[in-house]
Order: structure tokens, then C-alpha cells, then sequence
């Protein structure tokens, strides 16, 4: 006889109807597709309103309720959870040896992932806290319902100290990493965030646990979304766990920061604000299309006009969860298009957003110049303000709701006129630009601003009154000050809307204090020449002066920069080694602009601008790689020994390499106490580039012109007194005197404060030697070293002079002071003549003596010019800047196809 | 071999011999021999009882010691009701039916096994012990919820109590206002959103936290005096998906103007979301044109399509939202109560709009020199609005006649500036009972007196609503004349400035 029912109670009693509810699991197979993870510590008596809270869930699947008590010393907890665990067949009990909040969770999730392979979802609620019965299936309902989400987070409904808090924005994780932690611990969040392996970090026991977890979230590019009617409710009491995290947040947030530091990056912080809280809206003059972006040049949301009404006038209701871009844009495409191609677009949109926030409008002009690249702020009452019309106009957001605010049109419109009644200033950009890409709108700008503000007034939504409707209340900062977020977190202002691409080339950037001809600005873009070929993304950044001359190639930088700001290119508050120096909290260091410059930057470069120095500090400490290019150890008027090379001493520190052009540099910084291992020789170059079949031919034709009847000399230079101008002269005076078979070319310029001497070119032209202009092209400059058979240079003291290399270069012998580094480039009766000496006089009799030996040794003159063209044919920029290469590569593992291309040639058997 | 009527006798003499018991310990019932294997097993712990006898009013039973015990009652724990013998399977089943008739808790499944079974009894005692564990724990876990349940009710009452005492202490008692509105929008081209709606059912999210709400208010821009349809409209709050009020309301009494839907109570609580859902029930030929407000950027509060979830409309429904304490009903005539019915006529503070009777004699009154020769009154019907257009310089004033009615505690109106291109202006209410003290009272050179009141002057910039008070300094004893009173902020220019007074109305005591 087998055991048997006899038959069924009749009379169970029914202690409570959630038994007929299918989220239990006491009739049939237990499938649970979410897991409500409760941990508990010494809330022993609250959990029982959590956990029935849970209990409580109408749900067309099966929920399991995890109690993870956590090591707690009340009994009482440990009563309470394993009475539910046994009166309900789908709440599971737990303990574990404490181990905070964090531990507790992840138990609870180890668990629930282990035990229901069903599991979809998880859900953390705190034991205090509670749930109401439909949140769980409406909320994973919208979990299921948008594949791109990965957790959905509540607004925060507090009771007890009453508070409710709208979170009802978009998602941003600008906003989530710089305002606060806007996603709540009690949030649903897809299994596919747990099997990527995330889970709390157990070593945060004092708070801020829950923000971590969504950075790591957002890390793995997993996003989250609010669910407006959660109902999770807060209990807020006067004193809590989270209010002691307030407490110790500085530190909390410190180690947050450490851990996610590439989330923190300049980069990353500056393309989410691209993405989500776009900084421009730009309207198309005649098509009214408008693009939001932050970076113009990455890609972008465009919508209609009309999408961008219905934001507008819900950012004026709720500016907490709908915005549109802080500053208004209206120009062609063409126009943004002309600006990209000469490089300045970025620069012009971070110079029109500062000068949006001083001015009501910012009117912006293009106008064609070939030679070179300009930015001038016009302001009015100067003679050519407002001559020609604006090709754009850009205003911040407030100026426009002001003037959309505003019923009658006089103000605004006199926009049309010469003179605006609103403070408006002109930002011109002069460049290379073609005809076509000036003239490429039939509407104008200024016309389509004043359409717009047409359309936005009467719109339908202009009769309503502006009001919240959302009756929570809005915590986020408006959406349109998002980009002030973003500038707090970086302490730049404003931020250069510049991204990164997608190639995630690292970004060299180049500083300059001017851009003209000068030796150093030409080996900056010789290297950047390089790098750019190479796949780095090179920038430059000119500091004291707001044009550039073109005398780069356009694609020898991604972007040109100018800070177009009053820049003291020397000076400051402090002193070391006899010079001034400047700080980052002294007035004029402008540090929180030059960092806003130099946003997204992997590398800077410093080509001997002083004050940068007071900034670098900061971005190093952001991880910017900071380099110095140290060319010339200059010399006071006394003689005394000066310059960068000193200043670069007393700012060693931030720097992790310092760049020279010689060795003798090198020698110099070593044993001014600077490590070898900071210290990196780069041999100079010629600064523009020859075929070599360019440089053949007018080999050939030197050849072809045979012994010299008359040695042809050339100078090219400053007239100054570091070029030694009194020696040259000094020389001249003895070749005219002697009347020696040798022709003196001057070429170059006056410098203006050596005037006191009086005027060399008058004094050269007093016996007969004429001073030609200075020249630029690399033409010309080859046409000249290729007439001449003799260079001249008569330096007090010179780094590693490029005029010597690019002589050479065609055979033009130099004939030279050896001071600084030119014993470098010349090796006395090799490929060059060196004059050693330093008495004026003797180093002008001696370069007489030297030219005389040319002339008569006529073999001599062609040994020398041909062992100087093979000696420098020999090298070029790209190797001899390998040693940088190199160490780019290691700080950067970033692979170009011209990376790839040169590490093949480099490891090849046959180098 | 016992006869029958033996039988009858022994079984009599039994029951004449058996002590009437109380059975504490876990009792094992049980019937046919049992083994001393189950003997063993049941030890100390458990009462084993041989079942004797089912009787209507007893049970008898023989203990261990060979006792026989009559049991009235059944005994506190019941272990086990265990057959051994096949034969007595009926004599446990009314065993079973008789404890079950004493117990309103669970009791174990009666058992059918075999004698020398102890696996199988052992078996059975754990099972039903683990049973009875699971139910205590149910028990036990119902009680905690009782204990939570009562504590957020006692959470709930301190803020109610506080609410309460807080309005108690608050000066000028106002138990309800009039906490948002969204105004019809001035175009009559307007669709019929319920017509166009599939199922003829709308949704609206309310702008107002559901803690204190009172009544909803919605604007029928046309009515349909002659529909047979029902409007049902549901209140819910979407947090818990709890429905609060449901009104059902004869198309053909709902007239043009604003219809006040009233809870019958006050809503407590947790702050939720509200949602109303209108719909109609009948014909839809013939429904009437609910007003919407004007265009509504934010998609989350346009008016949906109930079943489509979809906007049916770029705009929000006009509606208005009261809160106040419970039971004070909205003073606005169409007003509907909840399905449960309300006694609207008990003592105490009510909130009465002023009779349309006294609102359409309103009536300029010039006291005021530099306004002399503008008129500037009227009473706008259909909204049941008195417009006041304030002069380019000096001061519009209207005596609403018997507008302060007898008991009045305090007089209220909202306030509207209409047209966008106007410039600020400014409204007052005044009760008085000379009307030559009206100018000084608005001028500001003399206090009101026993029996009058000003509101002060209220600033109200274009399309903005605001809302005025004044309180009177005891109930009226008689009905005195209301006067409305507009003047521009800077005198000049009144283009556009169409002043209206909404929804005046009187808290009456009594």
C-alpha cells in the first residue's frame, strides 16, 4: 500500500490574495524574468515594506525577490527574511559576512544570474525603500520596448522628508560624469550589463557605489533612459547613508575620477556634448535646415525648422529636460565649408561664442587674402566697421528669445543698416578663400535671421503661456547651459568645439608666438609636415598675433588657431635666472581660455612661447603629453646668456621632453641639471621640401657655370645685431674697399628697433649694396642659394640656422661664424667655412680672407659646394625626427597606414 | 462477539467512562493499530490518539496510557490524521470532516498507510510540519505587512494631520484653490477631439501632483443639449495604476463653459501622476466639443488618444485643477460629483461662484475723474468672464451688485490679461458698503473697515494668469457689492489690454 491523499483541505486559509498573483511561483514551473535584489543592514524592520512592496507587483512574469542580508547583527533581519523566504516560494534569503552595499548587491546578482537563466533584469531596491504594484511590468516593459537601453532609471519621488525631482531629461552622460549622479541605485538594469561583467565596486563602502556602476556602464557604451512613471518611492529621512557620502564626496568623487579617467577626458567629455547637449544651432540661410552640432565637422543631427520651434518653446517650459544650443548660428554651408578648408572654422566658432557672450550679436565676414590667414574682431566705431554685409551672424540663445520676446521689430531689424542698434561686433576672417565660396548664397544672412525670429513669433506655441507642466520638480541644470557643465569640468572657457575623429589619431598641437618666416615657426611646420603624412592630427596655434602667413602647405595642419587676445609674449610676476616669468594664477596667464584653446590636444609642443608655460602644468595633469622645442640660446644686449633655454629650466617640470636642435643644446640642458632621458636631439632640416631631381638640376647648372670670374656671396637675414650686421658690413667695406672680384646680395629686412644705430640699408647702399626685400617662396629662396656661390653669415650667436641647411642644400658654400650649433651643419673645409673668432673686426677680416681663398682655390669652392649638397642631401625632417616617432609611438599606440607603411621600411633587412 | 445492540451499550459506557479532554501537544490521529515503530518515531513530542468514535458534538479518542478522552474541541495542533487500515478509511474522513468544523486553519490531508510503515509515517509527520511551518510563516509574514501597512497609514495621518493644522494656521482660510489652469485657446476652429479619437476616448497627464487635488475642470467649447450620450471621465493616478474617481455625466446637462469634475475627497498621499480619461458611451454623432488649450510644445502633455496612445491634438486639453481640504466643492456651476455621491449640503466653509444673475448687472461705475468717458465693461456670456479694460490713464471700476454674499469669508478671481501685444496690468477687488470710500480703499490712502476688503493691486503681465484674494475681516452678515477694478502699470497705452476677471467666487460660511 503506497502513501496517499485521501483527499484535499477544504479550508486552507487564505492569508493572503498575492497568492493568486503570477508573480509567484507556488503552481507552476518558476521562470522569473526580473530579480528584485533587496540588500539589507540593520533596516530590519523597514525591509519588511520593501520586500512587500515587491510581493506586491502585478506582473504577467515571474519576479524573484532576492533578500541579501549582509552580515547584519540584528536577529531580527535574519528572522524577517527567512520567514518571507519561507512563506514565498519566490523570495530567496541570503547572507553573507558584511560587506557593504556594493558586495550585497553583486551576491544578489551573482545569484539571481546563476540560478534563473531566465533572469532578463535586475532591479535594486534599497530595503527602505519601496515600489508600487505595476512598476516592475511597466518598467520592463519599456526596458523591452527601446532595444538601445540597457537600464532604466526612476525621477526620485522622496517621502518622509517629502521631495520630488524630475529626471525626466534625455539621457546625457555629460551630464551623469559633471553634475551629478542622475541615475538612482533603485533602477532596472538588462542582464546584458551583468554578463559583460559589471557589477559594484566593493572597495566604495562610503557611498557613491551606485554612480560608479553607471560609469562603468557607460564605459562598456551602455546607456540608460528614465521611465517618467516608475513609481519608486525614497524614503528620506534626515540623516542617511547618502548624506554621509555628501559628506566625504570630494574624496569619493577623487578616486571616481582616477578610476574612469578616460571618461573624464577633455575628449570624451566634449564629444558627448556634441552628441547630447549640441553647443550650435546653425540655420541654413535659404534652405532654414538646422544642424546641431558642437564640432561642425562631426557628425550631426539636422533637423526642420519646425522640429527646432517645438524645442524651443519646450525648453522655455522645462528648461530642465528640453533645450535647444546656447548660441544661434545663421550662415550658408558653403560658408562653414569655405572656413574648414582654410582650417579655421573651429577657431572662429570658439571666438564667435566668446564674443556671443560680451556682445548681443557676433557679425561675421570672409574676405580673400592669398598670402596669409587673419581673424580681426572689428568693433564698432572703428572706420571699417560693418562696411561690407555679414555672411553670417551668430547670437547666444538668450539675445534670441529676447528679440522673439520683444513685439516690435526696430531694434533687430536695424541690423540691415551700417549702424546696429543692438551691440553688435564683426569677427572677419581673411584667407585664402575662392570666389566661389564667398559668394555662394542668394539669401543673405542677415535676412534669414530676421526670417527666423518672423517664424518663431508667430508661432502657435507664442500664445501660450510658458509653464511647467511636469509637477515634479526640475534638479537638472537647463539643457542650454549644459555647455557650461562641460567648460566647469574642463576650467576652459570657452571649450574649442573641436572632437575627436574617428580615426583617433592623436592631436599634436603647435605653439607659436607668431607665424611669419622665422627659422623656428619653420621647422614647427616642417615637423608637423611629418607628422601629419604620418596620420597624426596636427594643429597649430599661433599665441601672439591674430594672422599667419600661408607659408605651409594646407595640409601641413588640420586646423589653424589664433587666441586673438592681447597675449604677453613676454613678462610676468616671478623671476628665475634673470627672467620674468608668469604663473597660472597671475592675471594675464589666461588659463582658463588658452585651456578652453588647447582642448582635446594629445601633445603640445611649445615652439618658444613663454608664457604658455603657466598653463602647461594643468595639462599635463590631464594627461596631455607637453614637449618643448628649444632652438637658440639668446644673448642680452650685455652678452649675458638668455632665452627659452632658461625658461624651459624653470618650467623642467611639466615637461616630458624637451626638443633641441643641436647636440651642443643638449649638452647644455644636461648639465643645467636636466635628465637625458627629458632630453631629445632633432636635426635640423631644410624647411621646405625639393625634388630631387629639382635639386640635380641646379647641382647640373652650378656645375655647368664653371669657375667663378666673380664669387657671387649671399646674405639673407634680419639686419640686426644677432646677425652680426656690423661684421657683414665691416666685410663688405674691405671687399668694396679692395675692390675684390666678390658681388654682396642683401637680402632681407630692417628690424625696426635697431634704428638707433641708424639705417643699414642706407649705410649697404653708401658703398654700393643694394638691400632686396626679403623673400618667402621656397622658389625664390632656391633661386637665390642657387646663384650664389657663397653664403654669408656673420651671427653674434644662432641655434642650427635653416638658411645654413637650404644653402647647402644646392651647393652655396656657407661661409660662417661657428657660434651656437653651426659647427654642427658645417665642418670647417668640408662643406662650409667656419670663422672663429669673435672680435668684430677679426671676423670681418677673416671672412674676407676666407672668401678671397675661395675665389682663388676655385677647386676648393667646388669640393666644399658638392660635399655640403651630399652631406645634407643625406638627411631630411623624416628621419631625423625618428627619435620623436619613436617615442609618439610608445606614448600612443596608434596605428596609421603611414605608420604601418614606415615600420615596415624601418625593420626591413636591407636599411 | 458483540452484538449490535452490545455495541450500542459499550460504546455508551464507554462515553459514560471517558474524561472530557484538552489536547496541547501536536496530535497524531490516527485509526487501526499502530506500530511500535510509529510509537517510537512520535515519542514525547506528539499525542497519539486512536480514534474510537465520531460523534456530532465530541471526538473520542484513547491516549497512549489506554485512556479514553472525549474531545469537544479539536485539539491545538493537529500532526497527522493517519489510516493504517484501509477499513477505517471512512472513520478518518469524518474524523477530518469533524476537526475541519472546529478549525478555521489549515489541517493535514488525511493519510492512508500501512501499519508498519515508519518511513512512510516519518515521511508524512516532516512533511506536514514543514506545511505547517510555510503556513506560520505566511502567518507571520501577513502580520509584518499589517505592521507596515499600519505604519505608512500612520505616516499618511501625521501629514494629513499636518496639512490640516498647517491650513488651520494659515490666515484668510482658503480651503481650495484653483492650483492651474490652461485656458481655452481663442480659436474656434477648434476640432472635436472626442469624435476624432478611435473609441471616442482621450487621455490627458495632468500638470498637478495628485496630492490635494480636489476637482478637474473641463471647458466645453460646444455642447450637444440635445445628445443622448454618457461622458464618462476616470481619474488614475500611473505610478500605481490606481483609479481614483470615475464620473459619469448626461451629455445633455453639461453646458458651454467650464464643467467641474469634484472628488469626493481630496486626494492623500504619495504624490502621483494623475491621468484623466474621458470617453462617451453612446451615440457619437452628436458629442459635445471639448475646448483644448493652446499649442503645447511638450509631447508627454498633449492630448492622446486613450486607446492609440498617440497625440490626437498638438495641444493639451483647457482644464483646470483644484486643490484643496476634502469636501470643499469647487465653486463653478455644472459641477459633477464622483459616481459615490457626496452630501454637498452639509455646514461648515464653501467655495459658490457669484450668481450669473449678479455677474451680468455688473456695471461701470466712474469714480474715478481720468478715466471719465472710457467704458470699458462688459460681461462676456459665454465664459462667464466680466472683461474690464483699464484706461490709457486712471482706473476702469465695475460694481457687481450684491457680488459679496451674505456669510462671505473671502472673494477670489483669476486673473487674465488676453492678448499677447498688451501691456502689464493691474487688477484689484474691493467689498465695501459706501461706494465713496471705493477710490480711496483702491488709492491706497485709507484701511479697509469692518465689513470691507481689498484684494491690493495685482500686477498681471500678458497671457499670464494670476489669482486675487481679499479677505473679509468676519463673515458678512448681509450681502454687500463687489468692485472690480483695473488701471495700466504705466498709463499710456491701453492697446490690447483685455483685462478679465474669471472665475469670481465667494467662500461662504454656513
Amino acid at each position: 500500500m503506497r502513501t496517499r491523499k485521501l483527499s484535499k483541505p477544504a479550508n486552507e486559509t487564505k492569508l493572503s490574495n498575492r497568492e493568486t498573483l503570477p508573480a509567484t511561483a507556488e503552481r507552476r514551473g518558476f521562470a522569473p524574468a526580473v530579480a528584485i535584489v533587496i540588500p539589507v543592514y540593520k533596516h530590519s524592520v523597514l525591509m519588511t515594506e520593501s520586500v512587500e512592496s515587491a510581493l506586491a507587483q502585478v506582473a504577467t512574469f515571474d519576479i524573484a525577490i532576492v533578500i541579501v542580508d549582509d552580515g547584519c547583527p540584528f536577529p531580527e533581519t535574519e528572522i524577517i527574511g527567512a520567514t518571507y523566504a519561507t512563506a514565498h516560494e519566490n523570495v530567496f534569503y541570503l547572507r553573507k559576512p558584511n560587506g557593504g552595499l556594493s558586495s550585497a548587491r553583486n551576491y544578489g546578482i551573482d545569484f539571481a544570474c546563476d540560478l534563473f537563466p531566465t533572469i532578463e533584469a535586475i532591479y535594486f531596491l534599497d530595503a527602505d525603500n519601496r515600489i508600487t504594484p505595476p512598476a516592475m511590468q511597466d518598467v520592463f516593459n519599456f526596458l523591452k520596448s527601446r532595444p538601445e537601453i540597457d537600464w532604466v532609471y526612476p525621477n526620485i519621488d522622496k517621502f518622509g522628508i517629502g521631495w520630488n525631482g524630475s529626471y525626466q531629461a534625455p539621457y546625457s552622460r555629460l551630464l551623469h560624469l559633471t553634475f551629478d549622479n542622475i541615475c538612482e541605485a533603485g533602477s532596472m538594469v538588462s542582464r546584458r550589463v551583468f554578463d559583460a561583467g559589471i557589477r559594484f565596486d566593493e572597495t566604495m563602502k562610503a557611498g557613491f557605489e551606485d554612480w560608479e556602476f553607471w560609469l562603468q556602464c557607460i564605459s562598456h557604451d551602455f546607456s540608460g533612459a528614465n521611465y517618467p512613471f516608475f513609481g519608486f518611492d525614497y524614503r528620506q529621512r534626515a540623516e542617511s547613508m547618502l548624506r554621509d557620502s555628501h559628506r566625504t564626496k570630494a574624496a569619493i568623487m577623487s578616486y571616481i575620477r582616477e578610476k574612469h579617467k578616460k571618461l573624464f577626458q577633455p575628449d570624451t567629455l566634449a564629444r558627448w556634448e556634441h552628441e547630447e547637449s549640441p553647443r550650435f544651432a546653425a540655420i541654413a540661410t535659404g534652405t532654414y535646415a538646422v544642424s546641431l552640432f558642437s564640432d561642425p565637422l562631426a557628425a550631426h543631427a539636422k533637423i526642420d525648422l519646425e522640429t527646432f520651434i517645438d524645442r524651443y518653446w519646450a525648453s522655455l517650459a522645462e528648461p530642465d529636460a528640453h533645450g535647444i544650443p546656447p548660441f544661434m548660428l545663421w550662415i550658408a554651408p558653403a560658408h562653414l565649408e569655405a572656413m574648414r578648408k582654410i582650417g579655421v572654422l573651429h577657431n572662429v566658432l570658439w571666438h564667435a561664442e566668446r564674443l556671443s557672450e560680451k556682445h548681443h550679436l557676433v557679425a561675421i565676414r570672409l574676405e580673400h587674402d592669398p598670402s596669409r590667414v587673419e581673424l580681426k574682431q572689428i568693433e564698432a566705431g572703428a572706420p571699417d566697421y560693418m562696411a561690407k554685409k555679414p555672411l553670417a551672424w551668430m547670437c547666444s540663445a538668450d539675445i534670441f528669445k529676447a528679440c522673439v520676446d520683444d513685439i516690435s521689430d526696430e531694434w533687430i531689424g536695424s541690423i540691415r543698416g551700417r549702424r546696429p542698434s543692438p551691440d553688435t561686433v564683426e569677427l572677419v576672417i581673411r584667407g585664402p578663400f575662392k570666389a566661389f565660396d564667398l559668394d555662394r548664397t542668394v539669401l543673405s544672412a542677415t535676412n534669414g535671421l530676421l526670417s527666423t525670429l518672423g517664424v518663431f513669433r508667430d508661432s502657435a506655441y507664442r500664445r501660450a503661456p510658458n509653464m511647467r507642466w511636469t509637477w515634479r520638480g526640475g534638479y537638472f541644470p537647463p539643457v542650454k547651459n549644459h555647455f557650461r557643465l562641460l567648460r566647469e569640468a574642463l576650467g576652459a572657457v570657452p571649450v574649442l568645439p573641436r572632437i575627436a575623429g574617428k580615426s583617433q589619431a592623436p592631436r599634436i598641437g603647435f605653439l607659436l608666438p607668431i607665424a611669419s618666416f622665422g627659422g623656428v615657426e619653420k621647422v614647427a611646420y616642417a615637423m608637423s609636415r611629418v607628422l601629419a603624412r604620418l596620420g597624426y592630427e596636427t594643429h597649430l596655434y599661433i599665441l601672439g598675433k591674430s594672422s599667419c602667413e600661408m607659408v605651409f602647405e594646407p595640409g601641413d595642419f588640420t586646423t589653424i588657431n589664433f587666441l586673438m587676445d592681447d597675449y604677453p609674449l613676454w613678462g610676468g610676476a616671478h623671476h628665475f635666472a634673470g627672467h620674468d616669468l608668469m604663473m597660472a594664477q597671475d592675471e594675464g596667464a589666461r588659463v582658463e581660455r588658452l585651456l578652453g584653446l588647447f582642448a582635446g590636444l594629445d601633445v603640445v609642443v611649445n615652439c618658444q612661447v613663454a608664457p604658455v608655460n603657466a598653463i602647461l602644468g594643468e595639462l599635463r595633469r590631464r594627461g596631455v603629453k607637453i614637449l618643448d622645442h628649444v632652438h637658440v640660446l639668446d644673448r642680452t644686449r650685455s652678452g649675458r646668456s638668455a632665452g627659452h633655454p632658461y625658461i624651459a629650466l624653470a618650467y623642467e617640470h611639466i615637461y616630458d621632453l624637451i626638443l633641441t636642435c643641436s647636440a651642443q643644446m643638449v649638452d647644455w640642458f644636461h648639465g643645467m641639471g636636466v635628465p637625458t632621458a627629458k632630453l631629445m636631439h632633432i636635426r635640423n632640416a631644410p624647411s621646405y621640401e625639393m625634388r630631387e631631381s629639382e635639386v640635380r638640376a641646379v647641382l647640373r647648372q652650378r656645375q655647368r657655370r664653371g669657375i667663378p670670374e666673380r664669387l657671387k656671396t649671399l646674405f639673407i637675414g634680419r639686419l640686426d645685431s644677432q646677425k652680426g650686421i656690423e661684421r657683414l658690413y665691416a666685410a663688405a667695406v674691405i671687399v668694396k674697399r679692395r675692390k675684390l672680384p666678390i658681388d654682396i646680395r642683401l637680402v632681407g629686412s630692417e628690424v625696426l628697433n635697431d634704428q638707433s644705430r641708424g639705417s643699414w640699408t642706407e649705410r649697404f647702399a653708401e658703398i654700393g649694396v643694394r638691400l632686396e626685400p626679403a623673400i618667402y617662396s621656397a622658389k625664390a629662396l632656391t633661386d637665390a642659394f642657387a646663384e650664389a656661390d657663397v653664403l654669408l653669415l656673420t651671427s653674434r650667436w644662432e641655434g642650427a640656422p635653416l638658411t645654413i641647411l637650404e644653402a647647402q642644400r644646392v651647393g652655396c658654400v656657407p661661409v660662417v661664424t661657428a657660434v651656437g650649433a653651426v659647427g654642427e651643419l658645417v665642418e670647417h673645409e668640408t662643406d662650409g667655412m667656419l670663422i672663429d673668432t669673435e672680435d668684430d673686426h677679426a671676423v670681418a677680416q677673416e671672412m674676407v680672407r676666407s672668401l678671397e681663398r675661395l675665389l682663388s682655390e676655385p677647386h676648393l669652392l667646388n669640393r666644399l659646394s658638392s660635399t655640403a649638397a651630399d652631406h645634407v642631401a643625406a638627411g631630411n625632417w623624416t628621419e631625423n625626427l625618428s627619435p620623436l616617432i619613436d617615442r609618439l609611438e610608445a606614448w600612443f599606440p596608434f596605428r596609421s597606414e603611414e605608420i604601418e607603411l614606415r615600420r615596415t621600411v624601418t625593420s626591413s633587412p636591407g636599411r | 462477539m458483540i452484538s449490535a445492540g452490545n455495541a450500542r451499550t459499550q460504546e455508551l459506557h464507554i462515553l459514560d467512562n471517558a474524561k472530557r479532554g484538552y489536547v496541547r501537544k501536536p496530535a497524531i490521529l490516527f485509526s487501526g493499530h499502530v506500530s511500535d515503530a510509529v510509537k517510537t518515531l512520535a515519542g514525547d513530542g506528539y499525542e497519539l490518539l486512536k480514534i474510537k468514535r465520531v460523534a456530532d458534538d465530541h471526538l473520542l479518542v484513547r491516549d497512549q496510557i489506554g485512556h479514553e478522552v472525549r474531545l469537544s474541541e479539536a485539539p491545538l495542533q493537529i500532526a497527522a490524521i493517519v489510516a493504517f487500515d484501509e477499513v477505517d478509511q471512512e472513520l478518518i474522513e469524518r474524523t477530518s470532516d469533524w476537526l475541519r468544523k472546529r478549525r478555521n486553519t489549515s489541517l493535514p490531508a488525511p493519510t492512508l498507510m500501512r501499519a508498519d510503515d515508519a518511513a512512510a509515517f516519518a515521511a508524512l509527520i516532516m512533511s506536514n510540519a514543514s506545511l505547517q511551518a510555510k503556513k506560520n510563516a505566511e502567518l507571520t509574514t501577513s502580520l509584518f505587512r499589517q505592521l507596515a501597512d499600519a505604519r505608512q497609514a500612520n505616516e499618511e495621518l501625521q501629514n494629513r494631520f499636518a496639512a490640516l493644522e498647517a491650513f488651520i494656521d494659515r490666515h484668510g482660510l482658503q480651503p481650495f484653490e484653483l492650483a492651474f489652469i490652461n485656458p481655452p485657446a481663442e480659436d474656434d476652429t477648434e476640432p472635436n477631439v472626442l469624435a476624432t479619437a478611435s473609441n471616442a476616448r482621450i487621455s490627458q497627464i495632468l500638470p498637478v501632483a495628485s496630492a490635494g487635488v480636489s476637482a478637474v475642470a473641463l471647458h466645453v467649447a460646444k455642447p450637444a443639449p440635445c445628445s443622448e450620450a454618457i461622458l464618462n471621465a476616470s481619474l488614475s493616478s500611473i505610478e500605481d495604476g490606481r483609479i481614483i474617481e470615475t464620473w459619469s455625466i448626461p451629455v445633455t446637462e453639461m453646458e458651454a463653459g467650464w464643467v467641474t469634475l469634484s472628488l469626493n475627497s481630496t486626494i492623500a498621499g504619495l504624490r502621483r501622476t494623475l491621468k484623466l480619461v474621458v470617453s462617451v458611451d453612446g451615440q457619437r454623432a452628436d458629442l459635445p466639443t471639448l475646448s483644448l488649450g493652446n499649442a503645447q510644445p511638450l509631447a508627454l502633455f498633449r492630448l492622446q488618444d486613450a486607446d492609440l496612445r498617440q497625440s490626437v491634438s498638438s495641444s493639451s486639453l483647457a482644464l483646470q485643477v483644484y486643490v484643496g481640504l476634502p469636501g470643499v466643492v469647487p465653486p463653478n456651476r455644472g459641477s459633477f460629483s464622483a459616481r459615490t455621491s457626496q452630501d454637498n449640503e452639509a455646514p461648515g466653509l464653501r467655495e459658490m461662484a457669484l450668481p450669473e444673475a449678479a455677474l451680468t448687472q455688473a456695471q461701470q461705475v466712474r469714480l474715478d475723474e481720468d478715466s471719465s468717458g472710457f467704458d470699458g465693461v462688459t460681461y462676456l456670456e459665454g465664459e462667464r468672464t466680466l472683461s474690464c479694460h483699464p484706461p490709457a490713464f486712471g482706473t476702469t471700476i465695475a460694481r457687481i451688485a450684491g457680488g459679496c454674499p451674505a456669510g462671505a469669508l473671502r472673494l477670489s478671481a483669476n486673473l487674465l490679461v488676453a492678448h499677447e501685444k498688451a501691456r502689464d496690468v493691474e487688477f484689484a477687488l474691493v467689498v465695501g458698503r459706501e461706494e465713496g470710500r471705493i477710490i480711496d480703499l483702491l488709492s491706497g490712502t485709507t484701511e479697509p473697515m469692518p465689513g470691507e476688503g481689498f484684494s491690493g493691486w495685482i500686477r498681471v503681465p500678458a497671457k499670464q494668469p494670476r489669482f486675487a484674494s481679499l479677505y473679509l475681516d468676519s463673515a458678512a452678515q448681509e450681502a454687500s457689492d463687489l468692485y472690480v477694478a483695473t488701471r495700466m502699470v504705466e498709463a499710456g497705452n491701453h492697446d490690447f489690454a483685455w483685462a478679465r476677471f474669471l472665475n469670481l467666487h465667494a467662500l461662504v460660511q454656513g
